[in-house]
């Protein structure tokens, strides 16, 4: 099952590579079908879920001689990104539905795959394969879509997540060597290597491979200072472009950094744990007032996930319950909601031509629809309580309370939150409110089915928490107690 | 026997060939076709000398690994000819002894690396040099051919020069030219004469590897060059060599430490510096010779860290590499058939003026760059898990790192070739055999890439051997 989430994706790109078709008519129509498959058969994963460890587990030898297998499972925190994922697909495929190209649904899709495999990889070779994959379809679609930098922004994509993830592989290929003395084989599953866990924590080398996998992790996600990647990346790409890197790619960051920097070296996390938490706070207070100064719509949104990655951040880092928690639950949150974002400010630049704030003024008044679902994102975008990011910004902050050495930088962390409100608020008064200019068209039925998913769901996980905290307890819990049992 | 009879198929089919060929009308893709059945026909009697354990006359060793270098060497050579037939008519300046010496060139490499003395190692060095002499020259009338084969010409000499001073001083501190008894002699602890012999040898494959600093030739040889000719030394000498090296080590020096060290450094050299310097390129074929450079140095470095699994990471990056890297080439080919220079300048656009072909070439340069889904990523990769079981750490970081630098520039002829438009509008007619034959490729590097148990078994199986484990 899990490999089909994987797979089909690839196929169905392949499908349409192939078949000649002008306007994108097919393309267009079998990506979402495929998506929307896809999507509906991840959320029948999600719901078959049995609440506690790894489920749908299918493993198939591929080197033997290396010790790296096809091995592939989904647990509680990584379901509700590969329901994403899915998700996001179809959002951005009904964003994209004016494109002419195919060859850019083809991408989309390849995407998907390539993200999903990276969710659902437990061989740490097949992980780094995903993650290595998902770079050159993100690097077409930004650099042949984007706006007017848009060769700029991809190259500096891709040449940052490059140098993270190379480094990653050589720690990949470390813990794997060093492990192998007390494994007695080479191994790269991830489930065999946590046997070797307190053998790798007493090695000198342990604190290397533990920044080799934070670089690349904290890159994606991305922290700062090696976050300004983000702000040309997010501000250049086309619309799908922008919902899959803030959906889905930072999110690797904050995945990676739970499953393998906590999973794997959780001596080595608590022992940095004061320095990614000082980090987290930089993102958090930096990144808010970064966000206030911008004068570019999408460049402004771009950087407010900068802030909310910051929690994501200081949540892994407190390594409480509540913390960790709030990381995927920020994460998810942040997903739907700058998703949600990114497509407003998407439909919104295609009517008004210009991404600048100065030049827009009443949009509530000229489109209601747009506008009304803009304002509920960028509340969202603020934490207001009743929508998901509220759940997990609380959270983050709460966990970082818990926890000793992350206690004094909650205080710090609300003073960014405080600035990041001004900046979302000051966005509405001066994007919708006013007196409108000119009339546009609101949006067209393809473009509400787009934004529909989001906002029922950035709803629903504000005030239903229950539709996805157990998935992400049958994840968490676990691996704290393996985490507590090493401490 | 089967080697024997590998040997004596190359042997008097390139002499058919060269005799044949003036006989033949110009246009006719006999020559190549001809060309391909022998080389298919050596890759299968190569299969199945897979199993011989023998030693030949006392001086041929027939054993899995040159079973293994005649599979790869007529890959190489049945893919060029496959490749030639874009153009041949064209090319044939001569009157098509090019075919002949594809196969000489091959029957060299499978001497060197079968050899079980210096004298026969030399020789099949020098048979394999000498046919890529005349393919670099081949495009006669061109200036900048006749210039880069003479460079090539020159320094190959003193390469070669170089090589057999070694030899001669290894005979000297040993008294024998036999590898079982230079390595009865090592064993008792080498002659200072011997050891230095043994550098200078390093130094003369060196050249021949394109290694940093021996690699003043490459880029004038390969610009000058056709890109099927250069497809043809960027492979096949590369495949001799490489494999040849492991040969004469192991089998005549013993475990080489200081030459292991020796050549780690010039491996480190060569992904530095041939990665560095690839950026700057703005001709297609300086860029890849270069960036050949660069995995020439990956590749030794898989050498230099050794054992059955370093050896047999070298020896599946040379397949990689022969696709990939081949692929490449003919790539060049098929546009420079279509009158699009082999610049960045004239790759612009070239994805609306020739799709099938710019998405074919982008899968060599992604393989070449190590995007994983393709043989170039596993390459690397299983050189550096070599380094990595070595406890080489430094070398593994400094090595991932230049991988980024590999990505740079490939991706910056992806750019040309898919972001740009075109300066001339109107789509180019791309010669069908090649690109029907970069569709094989294309498909080897994914097959390789994805399923690569088989054919690394394999190759450790030759290793094993070779290393007697």
């Amino acid at each position: 099952m899990v490999s089909l989430l994987i797979f089909v994706p690839f196929l169905a790109a392949l499908v349409i590579a192939l078949y000649q078709d002008e306007e994108a008519a097919f393309a267009k129509r079998f990506a979402l079908g495929v998506s929307a498959v896809l999507t509906l058969l991840s959320l029948a994963l999600y719901f078959r879920y049995p609440g506690e460890g790894f489920a749908f587990e299918e493993k198939l030898s591929w080197m033997p001689f290396l010790g790296a297998s096809y091995h592939v499972a989904l647990d509680g925190i990584a379901l509700p990104f590969v329901v994403l994922t899915a998700l996001l697909t179809v959002v951005s495929v009904l964003a994209s539905w004016r494109k002419k190209e195919r060859a850019f649904f083809a991408l989309l899709l390849l995407l998907e795959g390539a993200l999903t495999g990276v969710f659902a990889a437990l061989d740490l070779l097949l992980f780094f394969v995903f993650f290595e994959i998902v770079l050159v379809p993100m690097y077409f679609v930004i650099a042949v879509w984007g706006y007017e930098e848009r060769r700029y922004a991809a190259v500096k994509f891709l040449l940052y997540s490059l140098v993270g993830s190379v480094l990653m592989l050589a720690a990949i290929l470390g813990t794997a060597y060093l492990a192998s003395a007390e494994l007695g084989k080479l191994t790269f599953d991830y489930l065999e290597l946590q046997q070797a866990v307190p053998y790798l924590a007493a090695l000198p080398a342990a604190a290397w491979l533990f920044w080799g996998f934070a670089l690349a992790f904290l890159i994606k996600l991305p922290s700062v200072p090696l976050h300004t990647w983000l702000p040309h990346a997010h501000t250049q790409a086309p619309t799908a472009g922008s919902i899959f890197l803030a959906g889905v790619l930072l999110k690797m960051g904050g995945y990676g950094l739970i499953r393998f920097n906590l999973g794997l070296f959780p001596g080595e996390l608590s022992r940095f744990s004061a320095v990614l938490g000082v980090l987290a706070l930089t993102s958090i207070v930096y990144g808010a007032y970064v966000t206030l100064a911008q004068r570019d719509l999408k460049r402004l949104i771009a950087n407010s996930s900068v802030n909310h990655m910051g929690y994501v951040l200081l949540g892994i880092a407190s390594m409480t319950a509540i913390g960790l928690h709030g990381a995927v639950y920020q994460m998810v949150a942040h997903g739907l909601i700058t998703g949600l974002l990114f497509l407003m400010v998407g439909l919104l630049a295609e009517r008004t031509h210009t991404r600048e704030i100065g030049a827009m003024r009443g949009v509530y008044a000229s489109m209601p629809v747009l506008g009304g679902i803009f304002w509920l994102a960028l509340l969202g975008g603020l934490g207001l309580p009743g929508l998901a990011g509220f759940l997990g910004e609380f959270q983050s902050l709460w966990g970082a309370y818990l926890a000793e050495t992350t206690r004094w930088m909650v205080w710090f962390a609300l003073l960014g939150l405080l600035v990041l409100v001004g900046a979302m608020l000051w966005t509405v008064q001066r994007v919708l409110l006013g007196e409108k200019e000119k009339d546009y068209p609101d949006l067209d039925p393809v473009e509400l089915a787009a934004a529909a998913p989001l906002v029922v769901l950035a709803v629903v996980l504000g005030l239903v928490p229950a539709l996805l905290t157990p998935w992400i307890d049958g994840g968490i819990q676990p691996l704290l107690a393996f985490v507590r049992g090493l401490l | 026997m089967i080697t024997l009879v590998v040997v004596l198929v190359l042997a008097f089919g390139g002499l058919g060939l060269a005799l044949a060929a003036p006989l033949l009308p110009r246009r006719s893709g006999a020559l190549a076709g001809a060309t391909m059945a022998l080389f298919a026909l050596v890759a299968v009697l190569s299969v199945v000398a897979f199993g011989e354990r023998a030693v030949l006359f006392g001086s041929l060793e027939a054993g899995p690994l040159t079973a293994l270098a005649a599979l790869l060497l007529a890959a190489a050579g049945f893919f060029v000819a496959w490749g030639n037939l874009a153009r041949s008519e064209e090319l044939w300046g001569g009157p098509g002894e090019f075919f002949a010496f594809l196969v000489w060139g091959a029957l060299g490499g499978v001497l060197l690396v079968g050899a079980r003395n210096l004298l026969l190692f030399f020789l099949g060095l020098e048979l394999s040099a000498y046919a890529t002499y005349v393919l670099a020259a081949y495009d006669r009338d061109r200036k900048a051919s006749a210039e880069g084969a003479m460079k090539y010409l020159v320094l190959g000499a003193l390469s070669s020069a170089i090589l057999l001073y070694g030899f001669a001083l290894v005979y000297a501190g040993t008294g024998s030219i036999e590898f079982g008894a230079i390595r009865a002699a090592f064993g008792k602890g080498a002659p200072m004469l011997a050891l230095v012999g043994l550098l200078l040898s390093l130094v003369g494959l060196g050249f021949k590897l394109a290694l940093v600093p021996f690699h003043a030739w490459v880029p004038d040889a390969y610009q000058g060059a056709r890109p099927v000719a250069a497809a043809f030394l960027a492979s096949a000498p590369k495949i001799a060599v490489g494999l040849g090296l492991v040969a004469l080590f192991v089998r005549a020096f013993g475990p080489p430490e200081v030459a292991g060290k020796a050549l780690l450094y010039l491996a480190l050299l060569s992904f530095v510096f041939g990665n560095l310097w690839a950026l700057a390129q703005t001709d297609l074929k300086r860029l890849l010779a270069y960036s050949t450079i660069a995995h020439m140095g990956y590749l030794a470095l898989g050498l230099a860290v050794g054992g059955d699994f370093g050896y047999a990471a070298a020896g599946f990056y040379l397949v990689a590499y022969l696709i990939a890297g081949g692929a490449a080439f003919f790539a060049l080919e098929a546009a420079e058939a279509a009158g699009v220079p082999s610049t960045i300048e004239g790759w612009k656009g070239l994805f609306k003026r020739a799709p099938g072909l710019a998405v074919l070439a982008a899968v060599a340069f992604l393989s070449l760059a190590g995007v994983p889904g393709l043989a170039g990523f596993l390459a690397k990769l299983y050189v550096f898990a070599a380094t990595a079981q070595a406890g080489l750490y430094l070398a593994l970081v400094l090595a991932v790192l230049t991988t980024v630098l590999g990505y740079y520039y490939y991706f910056r002829v992806l750019a040309a070739a898919f972001l740009e438009t075109p300066a001339e509008a109107g789509a180019l007619s791309v010669n069908p055999s090649l690109l029907s034959l970069l569709f094989v490729l294309a498909g080897l590097s994914f097959f390789f890439g994805v399923w690569p148990a088989g054919a690394f078994s394999g190759i450790q199986e030759a290793f094993r051997v070779l290393l007697g484990l």
